[in-house]
Parts: C-alpha cells; sequence; structure tokens
C-alpha cells in the first residue's frame, strides 16, 4: 500500500528530515511510527500527505508514485488519505457536523447523502448529540473524535495519525487509540506517528523507530498482549459501528478518482459493518 | 469523481464569508452602488446629449459673405469650393440684390429714410446647410477649421458659422463626458479596491480553515470559490442600491425635466439596457476584484 525507496527530505534550511529511507506498509497494516522530537516522524507523514515534496527517491502509495503527481492530482490523492493532527485542526467557525461533512462537500455529494453518513458516523462515535456544537464547545477529546470522524467519513484506504494523542490525557489518549485500532481492524491501512513510547509498548503493534531521520529499527508486530482489545471479550467491539456506513455506498469506489489516486477502499469496510452493535469500553484493559 | 462544489454549499460559505467583515462589505456594496449609478447616469445624459446635439446640428447654418466686388466667377468658384466637401449638403446663393433687399427688410424704415439705394449694404452670400449626421459626430471642429480657411480667399469677406456657439456646447459636452469617465473609473477603481479589500481579509482570517480543505482533499476551485462569489455577491447588492437609487432620480427629476422644452423626450434613467447593465455590471466588478484577491492572496 505504501512503499519508500530511498526518500530524502532536506528542508530548504538545509536540515536532512529523512535521510535514505526504504519501507513498506502493507495493505490494512497498523504502524506505528516512534521516535523522538525531530527524528522525521511527521515529516514522513506530510510527505505521504504531499504536503511536502520528497528531495529524491520514491513514494508509491497504492502502486502510485506520488513522486511523479501532478499538483491537480494531489486533492484526488488526499481524498483516499484521511489525516489526524495532534491540534486537531478543526474548523473553529463551523459545527461539529460541517466539520465532518466537509470531506464529502468537497466530493459534490448531495445535502440528504451527506447527512445520512455524518449523522450515523457521528453516532457510531457518541457524538451524535452534539451536531451543531462548535468546535470550541467540545472537550478535547470529543474535538479529536471529531477529527477522526472528518478523515473517516469518505472512508478512505489509508488513515494517517500524527500525534492523535498529543494533546490527550492518558485516558482520552487510549479511547482514540481503541478508535485507530478498530479503524485498522476495517482493514484500512493505519498509520500513527507517536513519540509516547508507553502508548506503542502498550499495544505490540508494528513499530518503525526514527531516528535522525533514519529508520533505526522495524519492530514486527508482537502477538497480542492479554487482555489487548483485539482479544476475549472485547474482540468486535467496534466504536464505529452502528454508523451504517455498509448501506452507504462509497463514491471512492464508483469514482474516476478512486482509480486516480490509485487507492481503493478497503475491503473489509462493509464485512465489519455487520457486526452487531457495541458500546464502546471505558478500559479496555 | 468531478463533481463540483454544491451551489448551497458554495452559498451558504460565501454568506458567512460576509458575515464575517460586515462592515467592509456593506462599504464595498455602497461604493459599487454609487460607481454603477454614476456610470449609469452618465450613460443615460451622454446618450441624451447626443440626441440633442443631431437636433440642433440640424439647425446649423454657414453663411459666406463675398467681398462686394466680387463677380459672378468668383461666387461659382466659392459655391464650387464648399460643394466640393463632403460635410456640406446644400449651398444656397444670395445674389447682391437679394441680400440688399434681405437688409432692408432688416434695417429700421427710419434709418432707411432719405437714404439712396445703392448706400444699403449688399453683398454676394453663400447659404449653406450642413450635413446634421456630420455636426453630431463632432466632425465641427474640423468644419470651422475648414470654413475660416475660407476666409483666405480673395473674394471672401467674412465667414459666419452658427456652429460658433455649438461648438462650445459640444466642448461642454466633452468635457462632461471626459469629467464622467474619470470620475467613473475612480469610483469604480474604489469600489474594486474595497473588494479586494474585503476578500483579502476573509482570506486572512481563513487561513486554517483554507490550509484544512486543502489536506481533506478540497480542489483549489473549491476552496476559491465562496471567496468569488463573496465579491460577486457584493457587486449584486451594489447594483441593486444602484437601481434603486437610479429609479428614485428619475422619478425626482420627471417633474423636473418635462418642464424644459429641449429635453422633453421620452427618457429614462431606468430603462432594460440600464437594468441589464446593472444587472451584469455589479456582479462583474464584485467578481473581478475578488478574483484579483483571491489570485494574489489565496495560493494554495
Amino acid at each position: 500500500m505504501i512503499q519508500l525507496y530511498h526518500v530524502h527530505k532536506r528542508y530548504a534550511n538545509g536540515t536532512d528530515a529523512l535521510v535514505d529511507m526504504t519501507l513498506r506498509v502493507r495493505e490494512g497494516e497498523f504502524v506505528f511510527l516512534t521516535g523522538p522530537s525531530g527524528a522525521g516522524k511527521s515529516t514522513l507523514l506530510r510527505l505521504l500527505m504531499v504536503m511536502e515534496r520528497a528531495t529524491d527517491g520514491q513514494i508509491l502509495i497504492g502502486g502510485r508514485n506520488i513522486h511523479v503527481l501532478r499538483d491537480a492530482s494531489v486533492p484526488f490523492l488526499r481524498r483516499n488519505i484521511g489525516m489526524i493532527f495532534q491540534d486537531f485542526k478543526l474548523i473553529p467557525r463551523r459545527s461539529v457536523f460541517d466539520n465532518v461533512a466537509i470531506s464529502l462537500e468537497i466530493m459534490g455529494l448531495g445535502r440528504k447523502d451527506i447527512a445520512k453518513r455524518v449523522e450515523s458516523l457521528l453516532d457510531g462515535l457518541r457524538l451524535g448529540h452534539r451536531l451543531d456544537a462548535l468546535p470550541g464547545d467540545l472537550s478535547a477529546g470529543e474535538q479529536q473524535r471529531v477529527a477522526i470522524a472528518r478523515a473517516l467519513v469518505n472512508e478512505p484506504a489509508i488513515l494517517l495519525a500524527d500525534e492523535p494523542t498529543g494533546n490527550l490525557d492518558p485516558d482520552l489518549g487510549h479511547d482514540i487509540l481503541q478508535l485507530l485500532l478498530d479503524v485498522g481492524r476495517r482493514g484500512t491501512t493505519v498509520i500513527v506517528a507517536t513519540h509516547d513510547l508507553a502508548l506503542v509498548q502498550r499495544y505490540g503493534m508494528r513499530t518503525l523507530t526514527l531516528a535522525r531521520g533514519q529508520l533505526v529499527e522495524d519492530r514486527p508486530r508482537a502477538a497480542p498482549l492479554r487482555g489487548h482489545p483485539e482479544h476475549g471479550e472485547h474482540a468486535g467491539h467496534s466504536y464505529l459501528l452502528g454508523q451504517g456506513q455498509a448501506a452507504v455506498v462509497n463514491p471512492l469506489q464508483t469514482g474516476p478518482d478512486a482509480q486516480a489516486a490509485g487507492a481503493g477502499p478497503s475491503p473489509e469496510a462493509t464485512a465489519d459493518s455487520a457486526e452487531p452493535q457495541g458500546q464502546p469500553d471505558e478500559e479496555a484493559q | 469523481m468531478k463533481r463540483g462544489a454544491n451551489p448551497s454549499y458554495v452559498l451558504r460559505q460565501a454568506l458567512l464569508l460576509l458575515r464575517g467583515s460586515p462592515w467592509l462589505a456593506t462599504v464595498s456594496a455602497l461604493t459599487i452602488a454609487l460607481a454603477l449609478t454614476l456610470v449609469g447616469l452618465f450613460a443615460t445624459v451622454m446618450f441624451n446629449a447626443a440626441h440633442l446635439m443631431q437636433d440642433l446640428g440640424q439647425s446649423l447654418a454657414l453663411s459666406v459673405y463675398l467681398q462686394e466686388t466680387a463677380g459672378e466667377a468668383d461666387v461659382a468658384a466659392v459655391r464650387a469650393k464648399l460643394e466640393a466637401h463632403e460635410g456640406i449638403k446644400k449651398v444656397k446663393v444670395l445674389s447682391r440684390e437679394q441680400d440688399r433687399e434681405r437688409n432692408k427688410r432688416l434695417l429700421s424704415a427710419e434709418l432707411l429714410q432719405g437714404l439712396d439705394e445703392a448706400a444699403i449694404p449688399g453683398q454676394p452670400v453663400l447659404e449653406v446647410e450642413i450635413d446634421a449626421a456630420l455636426a453630431s459626430r463632432g466632425d465641427v471642429d474640423a468644419l470651422v477649421k475648414w470654413t475660416q480657411a475660407l476666409k483666405g480667399v480673395a473674394s471672401v469677406e467674412d465667414v459666419e458659422f452658427g456652429a460658433e456657439k455649438l461648438r462650445l456646447l459640444f466642448a461642454l459636452v466633452e468635457i462632461l463626458r471626459t469629467i464622467g469617465i474619470v470620475l467613473s473609473a475612480v469610483l469604480l477603481a474604489s469600489a474594486m479596491f474595497f473588494v479586494f479589500s474585503t476578500i483579502r481579509l476573509a482570506v486572512f482570517s481563513r487561513r486554517d480553515e483554507i490550509e484544512i480543505l486543502a489536506l481533506v482533499g478540497a480542489t483549489p476551485g473549491f476552496i476559491r470559490l465562496p471567496f468569488l462569489v463573496e465579491g460577486a455577491l457584493q457587486g449584486l447588492v451594489g447594483a441593486a442600491l444602484a437601481a434603486g437609487l437610479l429609479g428614485l432620480l428619475h422619478i425626482e427629476l420627471r417633474g423636473l425635466v418635462r418642464d424644459v422644452y429641449m429635453l422633453n423626450v421620452a427618457w429614462s434613467l431606468l430603462p432594460p439596457g440600464m437594468i441589464a447593465w446593472l444587472v451584469v455590471g455589479g456582479p462583474a466588478v464584485g467578481l473581478a476584484a475578488s478574483a484579483l484577491s483571491v489570485g494574489r492572496y489565496l495560493k494554495l
């Protein structure tokens, strides 16, 4: 799904943010990207979002070389990549509903379609009662859930999260991580950048460690820990269930942009939605 | 999927943008209204002035007085010269005797009493009718110059041209036209400047929003459209205000103008042509200004 070959990124000030980076993330994989501040985690995500262009090397997303992607095609690539930020990046003047709806508005969907999809997703994220609230009126955890909803509402093939728990207290951080794991279980390729090693170790997913712009360790996914949310009584419980997305046609599946961006929707996305609805657990471990 | 932005979304966002800086938007709309009103007003005045000039041009007359001593050959020569000019429609010749008769009619009887018939002045006169179309085209200046040159001909004593006064009127209209154009241009430019500034402010205050939209995959067109529509809306509001203003002016001026004989013609400050100009011109001015602002400040 994501391949980097000898990628180098040097900023205008001469800083080498990424040095000869080669890595591969398979479709549907859940990956932690970790390392100290300035290691190049954010730069890597920015390159994948084409917010920056690599100085050298090749980046393939869904088989498409984004090194040669025209500027005009960038928006269509981004529609297949959801992104979550530490500072949420919500539009303060727009309601919760409108903040999430924007991902569908840009694709020219009708109001009814948009309302149906946004409301069901926000319901699933326990935000159904805050549709008209402004982001400023929400708690940090709620804001991040809105940001996640915005990133997921058009069912992207890839979800990138840059320090998604950085502004949240540990409990809320855990809550958000559960959500991202849920997304991963639905077949979406997820990359979570975080410098929180405790968080990374707790889940035992594949972990890429960066230092000074280089990949210094690629630790494969460990056997799931006891009590891990993917195990035992919590398995199958999903925050995202009940959003009814299986009944909604993904515009990316039918539109030419899906092909243009070279990435399709996750194959498990509809299968998972058929699971019974479950209430989110406040403490999974 | 290259479906365009939802019109209702674009309009909603444009209205939100307007609400973001209501005072500046109001000033922009007012300036556009003022500029459009002035341009419309001047266009109407100039249009009516052209008609008036044509009417006046029809009564244009040129009289060429020859020397008393001028003979038949001189008369014929000057006549040929006049008739050769494209702006001259008809030349009528008054003989020395006919001119004397006319003068006799013009002078009072007491003055003529005991006067020798021969002492009454009389000279061959050529009365020239000028093509009205030529006059209204503003070629009067050239004609005046040409007739003045006639004075240089030996047999010509004097040239009297009724257009001298008309020329003044033409000059006056010309000055008015220039003032109108300059004033309209200045007002239109300031209207555009206000719209430009409103849009710039809107772009600056929404930097974060623009960045977010780009990140979720909005095309540059989708991001820019509400800003462009905001400018066009300011122009539309300005046009509506201008229409109202012109309508009021029309009602106020109608009574006043009816009493003036010269202008007692069918006229309106708000004919269909004017409404069409406002409907197109207002949004076009707003759109042009916002396009300039967006092009300059909304870099993606």
